[in-house]
């Protein structure tokens, strides 16, 4: 299973920003006159990339807009030339920069199954072969002898899919394919992506969304102007990520977060928010996952009113875990002024290690009059004495990690 | 399992040669992509691939109107065969420049999602015409039979003759091809070419009414000798074979000239 099956070595690529530019026939005669250089500034999209893939690996490659992903995959699928480096492939590749790419609206299903699986490298008589296999995964066989100019955009994806999942090929490698069409055609895509997987291909994908990054991904590549900021473990990377733009201290207790912000509601802004604060019942440092621990908010009145205190707990991937109200009891209770504080137990064994994120919402019970969307961060972690501990699954996933009672009787 | 290297990227250059191979092995493209092209050309028509008949016949109507009107010429065969055999090898001469030239043009979308040699897309062309041509042969041998003119066994040289028009098409095609990966200008040169370049051909007129002093415009122009080709192999005209041969020569060599440059340049394809 460890076999490499690519090896990417010192990749770099640059584009000419042409300050004049060149591409016109007349300035490059009217260049071979005039000793003046044109005035271009290189642009690097990628500098100095380097890893390795392994068979049955998943690598994903994050990064934001620009950060040279698509690049990386152009040049990985041969399409642009590197300016330097070499890539290595130990078996074949087929890419999919576009689900569709190769399509023709004016052919017909049939037509465009044969067009685009010889473009993916498929013989004609390979692609008779898996023909019918193509159409039934699709599910339009209707519908196939129509234009796919006249499909649904739905149907479109599902038959250039269908295409795609037939390739035969031991390296995969996908741009954000999986960010188009709807919920359904999504699973469709995230089975394929674990059979694929299963049966000993390796995968290289580029995606946005950091849940998938999480559920596929072995392995994970954060690209940044083009050079490779982070390559590793996918929780590690995304959590690296997200704590680049938050304050490190998030992930330690007793540390307070001043807020001072008067809520906002015109007639109401009776109250305002200080700070929270996590608090540990013993010790201080970082939480275990085996550790209680509370938030606390405090809050300062100027009339006594009816408020309450929400705390929504989001994962890394910005999803919701849960969501927990000061006031669940439903009773009413007026509440002196002055200086409040809100505390929220949350008790051992509840989170699963990772990064979690707090959002803060003040409410008079009918309205949310405050809400501070991104409060703060908090890092749960393994306890230290059973990372040598070889228990099933050191890791869990998931969000929560609770201790539930288990029974186990012999009938 | 010993481990084997498959492929390699990197930025040195191809050898001619291993690319030529890899065109080889991805010749299926060239039949894909022209079937595409002729499945595009005629969907949805209700007349379709009829309409492959009805363009030269229509051509050939003109043409036989005006040209025996305005210019009576002793040809010794009826005009409508004299005016088809030129129109055949030009019209296959203009669909190599003209679609060849503008391949890379028209399939960027293409080019920039997925890896192929991109030589194909211009070797297609020749397919496409091909199909055409055949159907203005069949179109010109039928009507050498209605107007009962003699056939030779010269027609056997018919394969010769086409690979002749398919190297002269295809050497303009393929430089223009490289040419406008980087300068667009001569995306714009093509309709001229083939909007103007009939009319300093000969294919309505015979390569006789020309004077003399321009006779070596017509020595090197590449198309005119085809042309010449098709008449002796069709309705036995003289033909001056030196001439012939030194015209394709200079195909040849530009054909040779644009494949190197197209490959040194392919590369570069999807950056621009």
């Amino acid at each position: 299973m460890n076999e490499t099956v690519l090896e990417v070595k010192n990749i770099s690529k640059s584009f000419r920003i042409n300050e004049s530019r060149k591409d016109s026939l007349k300035e490059t005669i009217a260049g071979l006159f005039s000793s003046a250089t044109a005035a271009t500034t290189q642009f690097y999209a990628l500098k100095n990339i380097s890893f390795e893939l392994k068979q049955g690996e998943v690598l994903g490659i994050i990064g934001k807009n620009g950060a040279g992903k698509s690049t990386l995959l152009k040049i990985l699928s041969g399409i642009i030339t590197p300016d330097e480096g070499e890539i290595n492939f130990y078996c074949r590749s087929a890419s999919v920069l576009e689900i569709g790419a190769g399509f023709h609206p004016e052919l017909s299903g049939r037509e465009n199954i044969y067009l685009a699986a010889q473009l993916y490298g498929l013989s004609k008589a390979e692609t008779t072969k898996k023909y019918q296999s193509i159409v039934d995964f699709s599910g339009i066989e209707k519908f196939i002898n129509e234009p796919v100019k006249n499909y649904s955009a739905g149907m479109y994806l599902r038959l250039a899919f269908a295409v795609v999942s037939h390739i035969d090929a031991d390296i995969l490698i996908f741009d954000e394919v999986l960010s188009v069409g709807d919920n359904e055609f999504q699973l469709q895509c995230q089975q394929h992506i674990q059979s694929l997987t299963q049966s000993g291909k390796a995968i290289i994908i580029v995606t946005h969304n950091m849940r998938d990054a999480l559920q596929y991904c072995s392995r994970i590549m954060k690209l940044d102007s083009g050079n490779t900021e982070d390559l590793g473990e996918p929780q590690e990377v995304i959590n690296k990520y997200i704590k680049h733009s938050v304050d490190l201290s998030a992930r330690k207790t007793n540390a307070v977060y001043n807020f001072v912000q008067w809520g906002d509601k015109g007639a109401q802004k009776n109250f305002r928010v200080v700070s929270s604060r996590i608090t540990k019942a013993e010790g201080a440092g970082g939480i275990n996952l085996n550790e209680a621990f509370n938030i606390v908010t405090e809050v300062e009145m100027l009339t006594p009113d009816d408020i309450g205190c929400v705390y929504h707990v989001l994962d890394s991937t910005g999803s919701p875990v849960f969501t927990s109200f000061s006031q669940e009891d439903r009773a009413n209770r007026t509440l002196r002024s002055g200086t409040l504080e809100f505390t929220c137990h949350f008790p051992a064994n509840l989170f699963n290690q990772g990064l979690f994120k707090l959002s803060l919402f003040i409410t008079d019970r009918e309205n949310e009059i405050y809400h501070l969307g991104e409060a703060f961060y908090f890092e749960i972690s393994l306890p230290e004495e059973n990372t040598d501990d070889n228990f099933f699954y050191k890791k869990y996933p998931g969000p929560l990690r609770p201790k539930l009672n288990w029974k186990i009787e012999a009938l | 399992m010993a481990r084997q290297l498959y492929k390699t990227l990197s930025p040195k250059n191809y050898s001619a040669l291993s690319y030529l191979k890899n065109v080889w092995q991805s010749r299926i493209l060239i039949f894909t992509f022209a079937k595409r092209d002729l499945q595009i050309q005629y969907a949805q028509t209700y007349l379709g691939v009829l309409w492959a008949i009805i363009q030269p016949l229509t051509g050939l109507l003109i043409f036989s109107f005006f040209f025996q009107r305005l210019m009576p010429l002793q040809l010794g065969v009826p005009y409508p065969v004299f005016v088809f055999t030129g129109m055949m090898g030009w019209f296959y001469f203009t669909q190599l420049v003209g679609q060849a030239g503008t391949s890379l043009m028209n399939n960027q979308n293409l080019i920039k999602k997925i890896h192929f040699p991109r030589l194909v897309l211009p070797l297609s062309k020749m397919i496409v015409g091909l199909v055409e041509f055949c159907i203005s042969l069949s179109l010109l041998l039928i009507l050498m039979f209605v107007t009962g003119c003699p056939f030779s066994l010269k027609i056997l040289l018919l394969p010769l003759v086409v690979i002749a028009n398919v190297v002269t098409g295809l050497s303009i095609g393929i430089w223009l091809c490289a040419l406008t990966i980087r300068f667009r200008d001569f995306h714009h040169l093509i309709p001229y070419l083939v909007g103007f370049g009939i009319w300093l051909t000969p294919v309505f007129y015979p390569i006789t009414i020309i004077p003399a002093q321009l006779n070596w415009v017509y020595y090197l122009h590449p198309v005119a000798n085809v042309i010449s080709l098709y008449r002796w192999i069709f309705i036995g005209w003289p033909v001056d074979l030196g001439q012939v041969a030194v015209s394709f020569s200079i195909s040849l060599v530009l054909f040779i000239t644009g494949l190197l440059f197209f490959i040194r340049n392919e590369k570069h394809i999807a950056d621009y």
